[in-house]
């Protein structure tokens, strides 16, 4: 008989904030439209002050500190705490505590031209912790067109290659194995242009020269949403990464569709990689489908469905995934969240399965 | 005998075809050791838990060849109870070694046929990860025959055949 660890372990799962894809088509039509930067995720703007307001249960100031700071105009601040603890199997059963995410934010806007600034917490390199333990994730300069949520946006620094739905858990499957895993930040540079019916986005990007980082190759990124209607979006993408043993072309599609009664998003990304390595070439095949059910103004419940197959010619490699995640909006800023999954290999024919139950912490400053 | 030929050929592409990946340590690499033991916080360049690297090649031979994961000396020749190879016991075991860290990976299982391709391949000597150049004055142990090591860490030349047993480069 299997016996039965129970230990706590740290850091296996750490995390960084991206942005809410759910809210997308559901509260507004895109991401800049809540964020200051054109692919989502950091500092809220007022349009997502408000609607940070209006999702939560008790309601509270949502700006930087509640609104007790008077901050000039030219200046927004922000940071985000996360931390996780409940049960793991994998297939060996863990009980587990992990510290996510503890960073802080910046932003200085003068004219068209902002600076985007992220200081934080990261799990430290291995005899090198105190060297490591702190560092910027994204530092970026940027240009818009217009004042607002719309128009060209010109990127250049270190920040995520924009690329597919962009979940917030690093751990769904087209996260993980499709291209944007966590902590994948790197310097490049981005051209976007966000329109209420569309936006595309292209970037250029190659490995940090200056730490040891997690993505260990250069290449490019190009994504693009279109909205059919208010309720309906379609995307496609592509991005080739070469690294100095492999290269990785991926092409992809996404979809997203909102049905207000009863309120449910349903959303799809798709994606096909074709690696190389060596004088081999194969693919695999990365799959998420997510629906959302905004129960109430504060209830958010997400049930996710995800593949990845490693090689598809191969036959038992193929993983799946069933995700329930419950999103309890506190206040405008604290969440708490119920996570969920139950990993199959080969539909319990090709491995272990896996599983995780566990409650998440989430404070917004 | 042509519908014979055809069925074969659709059951195959229905069921997946044989497993016949390559058993090179590139390969391996992108398709098992990053996504399942190098991601960010676990065994990556970033991170380097426990001092191994899965994220590159030149981390994953480093990795099983200092840190003892594979054994390819006479006192533990892993290719002859490749199940047995540490790297093997670490991915397959409840509590490996009882050192309280639990079954890797620890944050998603891996799938079956990949433990049985890295055992093939450990089965193969591990051809990629055999030996560090840099250590031992570039001479390494390919079971009881002292070898030099290739700069691409692969067995090279034959030295000398150990009357006894042979561990890092020296028979004893």
């Amino acid at each position: 008989m299997r016996a039965l660890l129970v230990i706590a372990i740290v850091a296996a799962f750490t995390g960084a904030a991206y942005a809410y894809p759910q809210f997308q088509m559901s509260k507004d039509q895109t991401c800049a439209g809540c964020h200051i930067q054109p692919d989502g995720g950091g500092i809220l703007n007022e349009n997502g002050f408000a609607t940070a307001e209006a999702v939560s249960q008790l309601g509270m100031p949502p700006e930087f500190m509640y609104g007790t700071l008077d901050l000039p105009d030219w200046l927004a601040l922000g940071g985000d705490m996360r931390s996780v603890a409940g049960y793991m199997q994998t297939p060996q059963r863990y009980l587990a505590f992990i510290p996510m995410q503890l960073e802080a934010y910046a932003a200085l806007t003068f004219g068209n031209f902002s600076g985007h600034v992220t200081v934080g917490y990261r799990p430290p390199e291995k005899d090198n912790e105190l060297a490591t333990i702190i560092w910027s994730r994204e530092h970026f300069l940027q240009w818009q067109q217009e004042e607002g949520s719309e128009g060209l946006f010109i990127r250049a620094g270190r920040f995520m290659p924009i690329f597919g739905l962009r979940f917030v858990e690093h751990t769904i499957y087209t996260r993980r194995y499709g291209g944007t895993p966590l902590f994948s930040d790197t310097y490049g540079a981005a051209v976007s242009y966000v329109k209420p019916k569309y936006e595309a986005h292209l970037t250029g990007f190659f490995k940090d020269p200056l730490i040891d980082p997690v993505r260990l190759g250069s290449g490019g990124a190009l994504y693009g949403e279109y909205r059919l209607d208010e309720r309906t979006q379609l995307g496609a993408g592509a991005m080739v990464e070469i690294s100095s043993y492999e290269q990785k072309y991926r092409g992809e599609v996404t979809a997203k569709y909102y049905i207000p009664k009863p309120e449910i998003l349903l959303q799809a990304e798709v994606q096909l990689v074709n690696p190389h390595v060596g004088g081999y070439g194969y693919r695999q095949l990365v799959g998420y489908l997510m629906g959302t059910y905004f129960a109430n103004d504060y209830l958010m419940i997400d049930l996710g469905l995800g593949h990845y197959d490693e090689n598809i010619r191969i036959k038992n490699l193929d993983r799946d995934a069933v995700d329930l995640n419950v999103h309890y909006f506190v206040m405008s800023h604290m969440e708490v969240m119920f996570i969920g999954r139950y990993e199959l290999m080969q539909f319990g024919n090709g491995g272990p399965s896996g599983a995780y139950a566990m409650l998440q912490a989430h404070y917004r400053l | 005998m042509n519908r014979l030929v055809w069925s074969t050929l659709f059951v195959l592409a229905a069921c997946g075809s044989q497993d016949d990946r390559p058993l090179e340590l590139e390969y391996l690499t992108q398709a098992i050791f990053a996504p399942s033991c190098g991601p960010a916080q676990c065994h990556s360049t970033f991170k380097q838990e426990a001092n191994n690297v899965f994220d590159t090649p030149e981390g994953v031979r480093r990795s099983l060849v200092e840190n003892g994961l594979v054994r390819l000396g006479s006192t533990k020749y892993d290719p002859d109870d490749a199940a047995n190879a540490e790297l093997i016991i670490w991915i397959t075991e409840t509590d490996p070694f009882g050192l309280g860290k639990g079954r890797m990976p620890n944050d998603a299982p891996l799938p079956n046929q990949d433990v049985y391709l890295l055992r093939e391949w450990i089965e193969h000597e591990t051809p990629g990860a055999q030996c560090n150049p840099e250590a031992n004055d570039g001479k390494a142990c390919d079971n009881k025959v002292v070898v030099q090591c290739n700069a691409d860490w692969t067995f090279g030349t034959r030295v000398m055949v150990c009357t006894g047993d042979c561990e890092q480069g020296k028979c004893l």
